[in-house]
Parts: C-alpha cells; sequence; structure tokens
C-alpha cells in the first residue's frame, strides 16, 4: 500500500504541477510572441529584401530544455499500449518550439530579420531507455542586419 | 519578391495539439487495460482450472517431488512429527489421496499449516500449542488434506503466475510492478480463495466425520482464535483475505453439522 500511496502521490503532484508550469508557460510564450511579431522570421533562403545592402550578418540559435512530468510520462506508457496520438507530449513539443523560436529572437533583439530558420529536436532520457526523460529543440538560423 | 506578414500564432485553437482533457483520456485508457487485464485473468483462471482437473496426481507427485526441498527433521519435534505423520496417514484413507503425504513439524510460533505441491505438508508447533483435543488436530490437518484432494495448492499458483504475468505485461519490468504485484495478487486471488476455503472445511468435516465417527472438536481451533480476539469484523478488509473470516467459518461448520445430522461426542486428549 506504501508504494501505491507514494505512486499515487507523484501522479497528483505531476499532474497538478505539470498543468500549472503548462499554463503558465503559454501565457507567457502567448506575451512574447505578441512582442517579436515585428522581427520577421522566416525558413527561406533568401532574405526578404534582396535589393538592401547588408551591414553584416550573424548565426542566431535559441534552445530550450523542458520535462515531462509523472503524469505525462504515464499517460504516454499507456498511449504505448493502444497507439494513436500521445497527446500529452503534443503540448511539450509545442512549447519546447515556440520558446526555442522566441530564445532565438531574444538572442538578437536587432536584427532586421532572420531567414532560413531551421529546428532541431531531440530526447534526453533520464532512465536507461524508460521513456522520454526531457526533450531539448534548438531553433537557429541567420540574423541579417541592413545598412540604416 | 515575396510578401511578409507578421503572424501570431491562433491562441484561440492551436492546432498542433489535441483538445482532449487530459484525466478523461487518462481514465479512458485506464479502463481499456483493466478491462483487457481481468479479461485475460478470468480466462487464464479457467484455463488454470482446466488444466488442474487433468493434471493427474501421479504426475503432480513426480513433477514437484524434485522441486521440493528436503525439510530436515528437527529432532525437539520428531516424535511429535511421526505421530502426526501416523494420524495423517489415517486420515488419508478417507479422502483418497494417491500419493505420500510427508509430515513435518516447523518449530514456529503461528498457528498454521499448509501444503505444498507434490504432497509434502508443513505443520507449525504454534497450531500444535494452540489446539486442546486430537480431533481438533485432526480437523486442521483434514483442511489441509482437502485443499490437496482439491488440487487448490496448484490452483493458487497457476492463478499467481498468470497475475505477475498481467502485472509485468502491462507496466514493463519497473519498480512499479513489483510493488503493485503483490497488492494485486492478493485481490485477484483472495475472492477466489475464500471460495475454495470453504469448500476445504466442508470436505474436512466429511473426513473428520469418516474417520472418528462424529464432528466432535470440528471448529475448536476457530473458537480459540475468536476468543484471543484475533477477529477482525471489518467487512471491507475481509475482501482481501484469503480466508473467509472466522465467525462466518464457524457458522458454516455449524450449518453443515445440522444439515448432515452428525453427532458430536467427546473428544480424545492429544497424544503428543
Amino acid at each position: 500500500m506504501f508504494y501505491f500511496g507514494t505512486f499515487l502521490s507523484l501522479l497528483l503532484i505531476g499532474f497538478f504541477f505539470g498543468r500549472l508550469a503548462e499554463s503558465r508557460h503559454y501565457r507567457s510564450i502567448a506575451e512574447r510572441e505578441a512582442k517579436w511579431v515585428s522581427l520577421p522570421t522566416t525558413n527561406s533562403r533568401n532574405p526578404l529584401a534582396p535589393s538592401e545592402q547588408i551591414s553584416h550578418c550573424k548565426l542566431a540559435t535559441g534552445s530550450v530544455v523542458i520535462s515531462v512530468d509523472y503524469f505525462k510520462q504515464l499517460l504516454a506508457g499507456l498511449r504505448a499500449i493502444f497507439g494513436g496520438p500521445v497527446q500529452s507530449f503534443e503540448t511539450l513539443v509545442d512549447r519546447a518550439r515556440r520558446e526555442a523560436l522566441l530564445r532565438m529572437k531574444e538572442s538578437c533583439p536587432s536584427a532586421d530579420e532572420i531567414c532560413n530558420v531551421r529546428i532541431e529536436t531531440s530526447s534526453i532520457s533520464n532512465n536507461s531507455g524508460n521513456g522520454i526523460g526531457s526533450v531539448e529543440v534548438l531553433a537557429y538560423g541567420t540574423a541579417i542586419y541592413y545598412h540604416k | 519578391m515575396a510578401r511578409y506578414h507578421a503572424r501570431l500564432p491562433d491562441t484561440d485553437r492551436n492546432v498542433n495539439v489535441s483538445h482532449q482533457h487530459p484525466v478523461a483520456e487518462f481514465f479512458r485508457l485506464l479502463a481499456g487495460v483493466l478491462v483487457f487485464a481481468i479479461g485475460c485473468y478470468i480466462l487464464l483462471g479457467i484455463l488454470v482450472d482446466y488444466s488442474v482437473d487433468r493434471l493427474s496426481p501421479e504426475h503432480e507427485a513426480s513433477l514437484f517431488a524434485r522441486i521440493n526441498l528436503p525439510i530436515a527433521d528437527d529432532p525437539d519435534t520428531l516424535p511429535q512429527q511421526q505421530a502426526i505423520q501416523a494420524l495423517v496417514d489415517e486420515l488419508r484413507l478417507c479422502v483418497d489421496i494417491p500419493y505420500e503425504v510427508t509430515v513435518k513439524v516447523s518449530a514456529r510460533d503461528d498457528i498454521n499449516a499448509g501444503v505444498f505441491p507434490g504432497g509434502l505438508m508443513v505443520v507449525f508447533s504454534g497450531l500444535l500449542d494452540a489446539v486442546k483435543s486430537e480431533n481438533g488436530l485432526a480437523f486442521v490437518l483434514a483442511h489441509e488434506l482437502a485443499h490437496l484432494k482439491n488440487r487448490d495448492h496448484l490452483r493458487a499458483m497457476g492463478r499467481g503466475v498468470v497475475l505477475m504475468s498481467l502485472a509485468y505485461g502491462a507496466t514493463g519490468s519497473s519498480g512499479l510492478a513489483n510493488s503493485l504485484v503483490p497488492w494485486l495478487s492478493e485481490l485477484g486471488m483472495a475472492q477466489h480463495s475464500q471460495g475454495r476455503e470453504s469448500q476445504a472445511d466442508a470436505l474436512a468435516l466429511n473426513i473428520l466425520y469418516c474417520h472418528y465417527g462424529h464432528v466432535g472438536g470440528a471448529g475448536e481451533l476457530f473458537e480459540h482464535l475468536l476468543s484471543k480476539g484475533k477477529q477482525f469484523d471489518f467487512t471491507l478488509t475481509n475482501w482481501f483475505h484469503s480466508h473467509p473470516e472466522l465467525s462466518r467459518r464457524l457458522s458454516d461448520l455449524e450449518q453443515s453439522v445440522a444439515e448432515q445430522g452428525w453427532p458430536r461426542e467427546a473428544t480424545r486428549s492429544l497424544f503428543y
């Protein structure tokens, strides 16, 4: 009964704090996306204004590591039996991707645009193959500064 | 040149996530797993019963003779052991168990006795101190012989294996499975086990009548344990016990005696 109690407590902690962290993160993301919307970010290989003179450019990167909580992991484990969309990980990856893009923008605040944006995702397992521990997302692109 | 439009992602409906409530999803998936596991358990339980009924006692004896570790005879309890062996051999005639039943006395305070596949019966010295008459002891030994006759030990073993496999299959070989398995086994086997215990009690009563010609002293051990306050009358915890509660066992015994019209006479005193 002791182990079951521990399991249940971990589950409840994971659920409540996980949901709390997620909603707070989404609020922060929405706020910052609104703030940074004016910095054009594309994944095309050419700058948006090719006729303009480019002063300098540099590599802009943004990365973030977000962990799953106990509840998400259990849900994913149950999904592994039946198959189907793993909803608990969808929000995780969505948040991580958007956060990484925002951090990339924040790394070059005075840039005129960022082009050739790529996103890479990798998983960091903390147990030996016992499900995904955390997900790391890296967003990188070329930040371009035009002559003023 | 392409026109660029600055755009915020849809805040009202995020297309990259599903919009089911995670708790609802959790319970749905859990219900699916439980239904499947319970279905498997019931089905495999039927299979276990089917195979046990078809395993001949001779087969069982040869199968488990090699597995059972020989327990050394304790010189302190050897005379008691030999006397009890003689009693068990006599009781065996009333119940038709075709293989040898070997009795070993173990010097522990537990008021208990148990049987193992292949015909090994272990009696704890705590039991020997608790009974007051030969008939009382004979009832307990007859109860264990009844388990052997009904092949209950094999059924319990088979069900235990099924439950363990289900627990490991669902959770993977994680610590969670290890901790849940004993709990699940108790729950899963308790109801089945209580039914078998009642049947064993009824058959033991038959054996007692067959051997002594009366059923005096049958419920002696239960009465003794009840008087010592070893009975917990909470019906909820009773669900988990492998044996029915003591007062229920006593009343069932009374009922059987009344139905069969068996007499109760004076009991014989203990021989050790």
